[in-house]
């Protein structure tokens, strides 16, 4: 998360991207894993690199369309990062034309073990989470020094089929959300990644978790949610709307406040004690490539769309 | 739901400042600041990326994260 404010909100850093570079990223716990064509491409990349033979591919990559690694760093701060931008122009002015591109080929079969999409009719709804701290009479967001202050997005996937089963419940008067679908977002979504990447709850660690919809498409809800041992969790309510007209979601707002505690391996950092954090799922028309990310979650895709498992 | 009747959710400051307030939402997504990297057209697909670079005559900005940098905090 620091990169995004420090490094890729610096207008310079921008600039060059924009107009010199195609920037892409992209989730290593899938890229290093793929056995495909594009798999092979980047380990090409990789094996260029200071990760070469690492577990662990993560950092910033230049290179050419052919694959000739250009500059790499891992550094936080954008002076570093430009010095790396700037180098890997130089080399790449430098190389002959032959090397800076190449016709390139189709990629072939896309190794589904390590690669998602959104399911044919299933629908994005954006999940924004943020730790919240209450001043002056109020909850607001915690002051700009204060360790995960920023505000975290997932993406939570919904499918065809669950948001035309959704539709009748309203339709019909209302009622009990889908198992499926309220052990998923408890699950998986109500949870603290405002300092980096979270476990997964696991199936008995919600203890408890209520989500109703109305005729009229409102939502409520409460929950809680706690590790075995009590020292992680997260407790709290759940309130909203959700509107679709045939068969597709016309709105999905829903705002969860509650008490959130504890932290998992990659999520140190938090305060201690019950603190309060807040979430809002909206619902995203998917047009950026940015909106259609995998759920983090998803990772375990059996588990993602069959929670009970 | 036993167990969520059992307990006391919220400090009474807190229920106050909640769900009927809309600056509670504005609070919690993300500010304009915080938004600004967006500004970049990132794509998602090496692949494609790859083809773009070759047709544009560019190179390719490679941001490799464990969790997905756009998306996964």
């Amino acid at each position: 998360m620091a990169d995004r404010l420090l490094v890729f909100a610096n207008e310079e850093v921008q600039e060059l991207l924009k107009e010199k570079f195609v920037p892409v990223a992209a989730d290593d716990w899938y890229q290093r894993r793929r056995k495909d064509r594009v798999g092979e491409f980047f380990a090409k990349v990789v094996d260029q690199s200071p990760r070469k033979g690492n577990h662990t591919k993560q950092g910033h990559y230049v290179f050419t369309a052919t694959g000739k690694l250009l500059g790499f760093n891992n550094n936080r701060g954008p002076e570093r990062r430009l010095k790396m931008m700037r180098d890997a122009l130089t080399a790449w002015e430098e190389l002959p034309a032959s090397e800076r591109t190449m016709v390139v080929p189709a990629p072939g079969k896309n190794d589904e073990g390590f690669h998602r999409e959104l399911p044919e009719g299933g629908q994005i709804v954006k999940v924004f989470t943020r730790c919240l701290e209450e001043r002056e009479g109020r909850l607001q967001k915690l002051s700009a020094e204060k360790i995960g202050n920023l505000s975290a997005v997932d993406h939570l996937w919904l499918r065809k089929e669950e948001i035309m089963k959704l539709e009748g419940l309203i339709e019909s008067g209302g009622g009990e959300i889908s198992k499926d679908l309220s052990l998923r977002i408890a699950r998986f979504h109500l949870r603290d990644n405002t300092r980096g990447e979270p476990r997964d709850w696991k199936k008995e660690e919600v203890r408890g978790c209520s989500l109703k919809v109305d005729g009229r498409g409102n939502v409520t809800g409460n929950f809680l949610i706690e590790s075995g041992d009590g020292k992680m969790g997260y407790q709290g309510m759940i309130e909203g709307v959700i509107t679709l007209r045939e068969g597709r979601l016309t709105k999905f707002d829903i705002l969860v406040i509650g008490n959130h505690w504890g932290h998992s391996r990659y999520t140190g950092g938090a305060r201690p004690g019950r603190n309060p954090m807040g979430q809002v799922f909206r619902l995203s028309e998917g047009k950026k490539e940015s909106d259609r990310i995998p759920p983090q979650a998803i990772r375990w895709a059996p588990g993602y769309w069959e929670p009970e498992k | 739901m036993n167990i969520l009747n059992r307990i006391v959710l919220f400090g009474a400051g807190m229920v106050g400042a909640t769900f009927a307030d809309e600056s509670v939402v504005r609070e919690i997504l993300p500010s304009k600041e915080e938004s600004a990297w967006l500004e970049i057209d990132w794509k998602t697909d090496l692949w494609e990326a790859r083809k773009e670079a070759a047709q544009s005559g560019k190179p390719i900005y490679l941001w490799e994260m464990d969790g997905h940098p756009l998306g996964c905090v």
